[in-house]
């Protein structure tokens, strides 16, 4: 009997031996690693009492807290103090410690080798999807992480699994933030919800690995539970280094059954711009051009791999921003990349503002709050109303035409640069 | 001996939102992390400005389809701090249907039947058996019940009480 890729895993992770396994069914499961960021994860901490204190956890070297997500540095009383737990909690368990400066957590796992094809990972956050770009399975666990910790053991549904196909070649100045932000317009946010999404087709094979995280990590904008890329040269090139732990490839049997079929042609694609206040708002770029912005951010997780600041650094150079703009590399890596290839001293005299590897503006907890009635435009994965300032916006392109942006002050045309 | 509500009915008045809300307009950033109090004053503002004031113990949270997408922050456990005793929606983003469930807050996804639910009916639901009654219009909705390891994290209060009526059976707890 066929399976798809996510059965596979759940079917090889299962405490219970199974053979066979079907959506709707439960299934309790091995976990491989798990993640928190500092969020409001002091909370869940408080929670985790509700149980009693722990002598220790399951397995120390599978779990990670990275601080490195909604505060960076602690800017303020009660955030430095709300940081100074996670980390002391973290420290108590003898959990490996991300500090601010790492990067945003899920892009660190995935460049980390903690994630790997046919692992199964959780995350005390909702775009623990992406780790699908490297062949895992990965989805969000909050407060049932006490579970997780005790036992190394979750349960789980089955889902079904929807494949998104994406053929053709994108034209000059379209780029994956642009596909990925025209598909949850296409299919709305909730076309997938509470199933697992696998991307195929050879646009998505073409990519280079952290060019496929925007499709993975923002599965969860259309409601998916997980995400699913079959690993390729690419992806086995991309984690030869640093996947230190025997790993085996698994993909969906030929004749599986899919719930949901989607085809995509991106030949024809415009830049896309997603307006306020929803990641299903998105329109084509021609629509929203000269839309003023205050603020520009030119990184986040789906917005910020050394490909990304590659292509705005070719718009950049020579040239100086009008907007205020953030350079918020997605991980140390990136950032050194960056460094090394002399793109930092591109954005640094074209005007912009430097800031250490990190979430980024998509939600304005730690850097680039707005004020009322304020605009910025970012490459991040959400623009929803609460996530900034009471009566400031927020515009979603790719790092290109945010680039652009800033040059004019205003949404423009990455084209005309390139 | 069922242990929620009255032989399991939960009793209140409902709170109205559409489709696809997000976790965010219920617990905005700006609030959740600055504390407790200041995020139980504005908890669902946006969505509903009465509601932080008007809002009853008991009462019913009611959602279209995709409801509690996006963000991760457990809306469902400060829902239930300020007072809401279940939810009943279209559809459930797994992350809000899952934080619901382990924060003890009982949810039930009803498909297309929820159209049938408006801004202030009231509503009596049973946490076993899934029956659901509108007493403002007179119908009667039948959602499917919890398979049995589900409904004990429910009738516990949430997934930390769960784990410490079985305390004994982990090793790591104290």
């Amino acid at each position: 009997m066929p399976f798809t890729a996510i059965e596979k895993i759940l079917m090889k992770h299962s405490v219970d031996p199974l053979e066979k396994i079907s959506p709707g069914e439960f299934v309790t499961a091995h976990i491989d690693y798990v993640g928190f960021h500092e969020g409001n994860e002091a909370l869940t901490y408080q929670m985790f009492e509700a149980a009693g204190e722990l002598k220790g956890v399951w397995d120390r070297e599978k779990v990670g807290m990275f601080l490195s997500h909604h505060f960076c540095t602690g800017h303020s009383d009660d955030l430095a103090a709300n940081q100074k737990l996670s980390r002391e909690w973290a420290q108590k368990y003898g959990i490996r410690v991300f500090n601010f400066g790492s990067g945003i957590c899920h892009i660190v796992i995935m460049e980390e080798g903690y994630a790997y094809p046919g692992a199964l990972c959780l995350f005390a956050d909702s775009h623990a999807t992406a780790y699908g770009a490297v062949g895992a399975m990965s989805t969000q666990a909050g407060q049932e992480m006490i579970e997780v910790l005790l036992t190394g053991k979750l349960w789980f549904r089955v889902p079904t699994t929807h494949k998104y196909i994406i053929e053709g070649k994108t034209k000059k100045g379209v780029y994956p933030r642009d596909v990925i932000q025209y598909i949850v317009r296409e299919v709305g946010l909730d076309a997938s919800v509470y199933s697992a999404i696998e991307w195929d087709g050879p646009y998505i094979h073409s990519l280079p690995v952290p060019l496929r995280f925007p499709f993975s990590l923002m599965s969860v904008e259309l409601g998916a539970k997980c995400s699913f890329i079959e690993p390729d040269e690419i992806t086995l090139d991309y984690i030869k280094k640093r996947v230190k732990v025997p790993y085996e490839v698994v993909r969906s049997d030929p004749g599986a059954e899919f719930e949901k079929v989607y085809r995509f042609d991106v030949s024809n694609l415009e830049p896309q711009v997603c307006a306020p206040s929803s990641p299903g708002n998105t329109k084509p770029l021609s629509e929203a051009i000269g839309i003023r912005v205050d603020q520009v951010c030119i990184g986040t997780c789906t917005g910020g791999s050394i490909y990304d600041f590659r292509e705005a650094a070719k718009i950049l150079k020579g040239r100086s921003v009008k907007a205020r703009t953030l350079i918020v590399p997605a991980t140390d890596e990136v950032n050194r990349q960056c460094a090394a290839e002399g793109l930092l001293q591109v954005f640094v005299e074209s005007g912009c503002n430097l800031f250490p590897p990190y979430c980024g503006t998509c939600q304005t907890l730690s850097m680039g709050h707005l004020g009322p009635g304020e605009v910025q435009l970012h490459p991040g994965p959400r623009n929803w109303v609460g996530r900034t300032a009471e009566g400031s916006y927020a515009y979603l392109a790719s790092p290109a035409t945010c680039a652009a942006s800033a040059i004019e002050g205003k949404i423009a045309d990455p084209r005309n640069y390139l | 001996m069922k242990k929620i509500g009255k032989k399991g009915w939960i009793e209140g008045n409902v709170w109205r939102v559409g489709n696809n809300v997000n976790t965010e307009s219920i617990t905005p950033s700006r609030w959740l992390h600055v504390g407790g109090k200041l995020l139980m004053q504005h908890i669902g503002e946006i969505l509903i400005p009465d509601f932080p004031k008007k809002v009853k113990k008991g009462d019913i949270w009611v959602g279209g389809s995709n409801l509690g997408c996006s963000s991760s922050r457990n809306a469902p456990s400060f829902l239930k701090k300020k007072g809401i005793g279940a939810v009943l929606c279209g559809s459930a983003s797994r992350i809000f249907y899952r934080n619901a469930i382990n924060a003890g807050l009982p949810i039930f996804d009803i498909g297309k039947e929820v159209e049938k639910i408006h801004m202030g009916d009231r509503i009596r639901i049973n946490v076993y058996t899934g029956e659901i009654k509108n007493l403002t219009t007179g119908e009667e909705i039948k959602a499917k019940p919890y398979p049995d390891f589900i409904m004990k994290i429910v009738e516990a209060g949430g997934i930390g009480s769960y784990i410490q009526s079985r305390k004994s059976e982990y090793k790591l707890l104290k």
